[in-house]
């Protein structure tokens, strides 16, 4: 299990990111991390893999403390940058040298993923376009059978077959012993893809739900379908009005991300509260 | 499972550094030798053939420190580069393994690898000087029974700690930041260190030199103080600590880094 406790930090002491922010993920569930430019994204992703240390709390994985960086809890934690950097080798190569540093790496899975991303084994890393790089990235961190692995703006710099692909990889991937974690500002790239939503909005997780929970809590439709007296936000768009409603007849209806973060986001509170 | 130290793990990952690195590696001895040849060279064609011991020494303490120094700088480079830094400090391996890579190429096979450069261009430079003008030849032997060179290691392991601390400490330009900051302490030891020799001696001081010697001014004669002969191990065993201490420094820094 990942947990976050008490997690305070800043770059500067003055100017806090988070503050006592606590959050609990789950094997088994891939969970997309959403929030404006600037609320922390990348920094949570970051105090979860170790690469920066709170002022306060801790993140903890299977029992180790991330800010420790032992190789016992990094064998279990792949973490891909929304920029990277990949050494002048093949992807071969790059298998050779790295993949024996995880336990449970597993190189058949590693080419079959390059394959289906056409990515050539044989050329050399780093002079691949920053997309093909991602790929390679992805493979090795999926290859590596982390128990948690986490994304950051994965699909920045992927075209759009490739964002098909990637979405396919990833559903295909997901184990009982794994977590992964996926940060983006793109949400129509996790449609169908995660089934539990974290929203970071000031300082805080306003949102740690899975996509069936939330649908039994509150109900998309139209204006025209909408309970008008359970309508908890609404959103007009090009084909009309869109709403959030209480759902009180336990009625199902996909849950609209977009809509929803930018519910949260532009701080309607009933809302949130009733997805507390 | 160790999670500081294992044998595997460590060969692993200095197997994956010499792989990813050998490039860059094999590209800074070929600018060494080229050094090196300039060097010994332009001795050799300056003196007509014949490099004498000093001379190859010379060349030997300026290159040896210079080239260590500035390459143990950029040991720790990757670290100010934020997207190479993710990939080391998220690699499973411990701080310390990463740690013994960068001194071990820094400090052990930097010092091997400079050793047989040296002989082999000083050895070929010698060669051609005799079938020049035909004399006897002199290498010079660093590890002469005399050991009157042998200080040279000690002033490299000093050197390589003060690179390996600022390589780790500084994000960009580790060289310049370092030596910027060794001239500065070195400039206020110099600046301390004449006001309390003054006050320790009642004489005109003409010389002072740190942790070397002093010159004293007494009517019209000239005093030359050095420390007793019993002192230098003491002045080894400070300046040891001293590179150890650094050394350490540099593994917190290491165990500390953040992106």
């Amino acid at each position: 299990m990942i947990e976050i406790s008490n997690l305070t930090f800043g770059y500067s002491k003055k100017k806090l990111l988070f503050k006592n922010l606590n959050l609990k993920l789950q094997m088994g569930h891939i969970y997309g991390l959403l929030g404006k430019n600037g609320a922390g994204k990348s920094t949570l992703l970051k105090n979860l893999a170790g690469l920066v240390f709170p002022q306060e709390g801790l993140c903890s994985l299977n029992g180790y403390n991330s800010a420790g960086r032992l190789p016992g809890f990094l064998q279990e934690l792949f973490f891909i940058p929304e920029e990277m950097h990949l050494p002048s080798i093949t992807a071969s190569q790059f298998v050779r040298s790295t993949a024996h540093f995880y336990p449970k790496f597993n190189e058949e899975q590693y080419y079959k993923m390059l394959t289906e991303f056409d990515v050539p084994t044989s050329s050399v890393l780093g002079k691949l376009s920053f997309g093909q790089q991602k790929k390679v990235m992805i493979a090795f961190g999926l290859a590596t059978n982390t128990s948690l692995l986490i994304m950051d703006e994965p699909t920045n710099g992927l075209d759009i077959p490739s964002k098909v692909k990637f979405r396919k990889i990833i559903a295909g991937a997901l184990t009982d012993n794994r977590c992964i974690v996926i940060s983006t500002h793109q949400i129509r790239d996790l449609d169908s893809l995660i089934d539990s939503l974290l929203v970071l909005h000031e300082q805080e997780i306003v949102l740690n739900l899975s996509l069936e929970e939330i649908a039994e809590r509150i109900q998309f439709t139209n204006a025209a379908q909408a309970n008008k007296a359970a309508v908890l936000y609404e959103e007009s768009n090009s084909i009309g009005i869109s709403t959030i409603s209480a759902n009180h007849n336990g009625a199902f209806s996909k849950v609209d991300m977009e809509m929803l973060f930018n519910a949260i986001i532009s701080g309607h509170q009933p809302v949130i509260d009733i997805l507390k | 499972m160790n999670n500081t130290f294992s044998f595997r793990r460590f060969s692993l990952l200095f197997s994956k550094h010499t792989t990813e690195y050998y490039k860059t590696y094999l590209l800074s001895v070929i600018v060494l030798v080229c050094l090196l040849t300039l060097g010994l060279g332009l001795i050799c064609y300056q003196t007509g053939g014949a490099i004498v011991e000093k001379a190859q020494f010379a060349t030997f303490l300026l290159t040896f420190l210079g080239a260590g120094s500035i390459f143990t700088s950029m040991i720790f480079a990757d670290f100010g580069d934020k997207r190479k830094s993710i990939s080391i400090l998220t690699l499973p391996v411990s701080h310390f393994e990463k740690y013994l890579v960068a001194w071990l190429y820094s400090f052990v096979i930097f010092q091997v690898v400079f050793l047989i450069s040296f002989y082999s261009v000083d050895l070929i430079v010698l060669l051609i000087g005799k079938s020049w003008r035909d004399h006897e030849i002199k290498v010079l032997n660093v590890f002469s029974p005399r050991g009157e060179y042998l200080f040279v290691f000690l002033f490299y392991m000093v050197f390589h700690s003060l690179a390996f601390l600022g390589a780790i400490f500084f994000e960009k330009i580790h060289f310049i930041k370092t030596a910027f900051v060794v001239f500065l302490l070195t400039g206020v030891i110099v600046l301390i260190n004449q006001p309390m020799v003054s006050a320790l001696f009642d004489v005109k001081l003409e010389k002072v030199v740190p942790f070397v010697s002093l010159g004293i001014r007494e009517s019209d004669r000239y005093y030359i103080v050095d420390p007793l002969p019993s002192i230098k191990p003491v002045m080894f065993g400070l300046s040891l600590t001293i590179v150890v201490l650094l050394w350490v420094g540099a593994y917190f820094k290491l165990k500390e880094k953040e992106v």
